[in-house]
């Protein structure tokens, strides 16, 4: 941002419209806003790279990695779904704030799980299903 | 807030000429001082909904989660009943359409209108094609009993598993056959011997995709079904398969569901998943269908945002026939739910509505077309009156806060997808 655009808050804040990406940001002091526009060619490498690793992620299934397998699958999940929020969801480029509620959200969300599958251990080992006797 | 920010006070509406600034901007509310604070709130409190969001399918997430770490065969077994290409399909959907959202916002940040509109329809479209594939998914599993709760042949156990309701139910039936009528277990071994005399899928190969549930038939195999005379589903393309499951639909009679199951994947039977971790399977699919059930529900309200979006795009003039269209399509959509009860396509073929059902359709279609006749009239009178509007979008640099949220939206629906599919379709 420069320092034109702090001097003259009351000029037009926004640039004209145009094909390049910029940097439209503006500055109060109280907080500002940043309005990034993402180019083509950035989208389009997101979205290649979306592709590839969807791709990756099928064809990791043909593999037998025993209990790996889980754990690939889920770190190119994490990985795609980080493409999404950093670049479609313009997290890059945003307050860090919202970034830091998406990852608050997801530290709850693995607290929830983590200690409830710690706790279903307790007991799942003498777990029978309600209602159901074994028929030999 | 520092000094500067209140030195700056003639940014406030009112204190200066108005076309000089945006402090004229018809979608500043009073309580901002600029667009730009207020894009910035909107903005944070779009996250914060996000993230009660994540917190929401957290809880689904959660159940799973505990779940597959306990009977993690159970998941190996039930996930060859999904189909691997059709939810990878989705997932290139999905990604797709978030692409276009995403262009979507870029375009209304620089102001190019066609393109805006152009991109929010084709994210609209992408949202259809993949409610498309999983409605085509939802009827498989709908036809080969794999539904939820009593729609769910694994609900009375797998082979030998037998619930206490079901004992109960073979007691009663042992007293009831001393009047002559046919004990449970009888009922399931004839039902048994029948399947056995229909020829069965050759189950081949040990991927997913040889999975009764995979495909529909090829539309040449439908001949096989005219010589099948227990099939009643007219429409059914699985029919044809001679699948047990698909002999008769789950809502004709549950009790004879005994005689409907399918042959397990034969790999999986190998790997000697035990008869008490069988009969489990049917929670798989209560997960299966509340995960994707809920995923689906975002996909729904997320493109009826974007459409919303879209309107506003096309400014008020243009869009005036949409206000009296959603009453219209809501009394066709019931009038529509009426003539289906009257005519139950499907269900028992030749059977009639019983007289409940028929009044319950006669009001059904009758509120339906005189909300829909009563719509268009609305729409006479009132979208003439709107010729004079503006017909220019409401987007462009200056404002595009809309398109930003709901894009954001948007692609919170595909990233929880983007975690579904792996989870559900790809187990190994």
């Amino acid at each position: 941002m420069s320092q034109a655009v702090h001097d003259s808050p009351n000029i037009h804040k926004y640039a004209a419209p145009s094909d390049t990406p910029m940097d439209l940001s503006v500055s109060h002091g109280s907080g500002s806003a940043h309005v990034h526009v993402t180019s083509p060619l950035l989208l389009l490498s997101v979205f290649a790279v979306l592709v590839t690793l969807t791709v990756i992620t099928v064809a990791v299934t043909l593999v037998d990695m025993g209990q790996f397998n889980i754990w690939v699958a889920l770190a190119v999940a994490v990985l795609k779904a980080g493409l999404v929020a950093f670049y479609f969801m313009h997290l890059r480029w945003d307050s860090p704030f919202n970034g830091i509620i998406l990852i608050i959200s997801l530290f709850f969300v693995a607290l929830f799980i983590g200690i409830s599958i710690l706790d279903s251990k307790e007991y799942q080992h003498n777990y029978n299903r309600p209602g159901t006797t074994i028929v030999p | 807030m520092s000094n500067a920010a209140i030195i700056t006070a003639p940014e406030a509406p009112g204190n200066h000429d108005p076309h000089a600034a945006h402090a004229h901007d018809p979608h500043l509310a009073h309580h901002f001082d600029t667009p730009e604070q207020q894009y910035a709130s909107a903005k944070l409190g779009m996250w914060i909904f996000l993230g009660t969001e994540i917190l929401m399918f957290g809880g689904l997430f959660c159940a799973y989660s505990v779940y597959r770490h306990n009977h993690p065969d159970v998941f190996a077994f039930a996930h060859v009943y999904l189909d691997k290409w059709l939810g990878a399909i989705n997932t290139l959907v999905l990604i797709t359409s978030s692409l276009t959202m995403a262009w979507a916002v870029r375009s209304s940040q620089l102001g190019h209108q066609p393109s805006l509109r152009w991109l929010m329809a084709l994210t609209i479209l992408g949202g259809y094609i993949f409610l498309g594939i999983k409605s085509v998914e939802y009827t498989t599993k709908w036809h080969h009993v794999l539904f939820i709760g009593h729609h769910n042949q694994f609900r009375n156990g797998y082979e030998g598993v037998k619930p206490i309701e079901l004992e109960e139910k073979e007691k009663a039936a042992k007293l009831a056959n001393m009047e002559g009528a046919i004990s449970a277990p009888a009922r399931a071994a004839q039902e048994a011997e029948h399947a056995k005399a229909i020829p069965g899928p050759t189950v081949t190969a040990k991927t997913s995709e040889a999975a009764p549930p995979a495909e529909p038939a090829a539309p040449g195999e439908h001949a096989t079904k005219l010589n099948d005379p227990v099939s009643l589903v007219p429409d059914d393309p699985n029919a044809a398969n001679g699948d047990k499951a698909q002999i008769r639909p789950p809502f004709v009679d549950r009790a004879g569901m005994a005689g409907e199951k399918l042959p397990p994947p034969p790999e999986i039977e190998l790997s000697g998943l035990d008869k008490a971790e069988q009969a489990r399977i049917y929670t798989f699919f209560g997960v299966y269908f509340f995960m994707t059930g809920l995923h689906g529900l975002h996909v729904v309200i997320g493109m009826s945002l974007i459409a919303w979006v879209l309107l506003r795009s096309l400014g008020p003039k243009n869009t005036a026939w949409a206000v009296p269209l959603i009453p219209a399509s809501i009394g066709l959509f019931l009038a529509v739910v009426g003539i289906i009860i009257a005519f139950r396509p499907g269900a028992e073929p030749g059977s009639p509505a019983t007289p409940g059902e028929a009044a319950v359709a006669n009001k059904l279609i009758i509120a339906g077309l005189v909300i829909a006749v009563l719509s268009v009239l609305w729409a006479l009178l009132w979208v003439p009156r709107r010729r004079n509007l503006s017909g220019a979008s409401e987007f462009g640099p200056t404002y595009f806060t809309p398109v930003d949220l709901v894009g954001l939206y948007w692609h919170l629906v595909d990233m929880i997808w983007i975690f579904l599919f792996p989870l559900l379709y790809l187990i190994h």
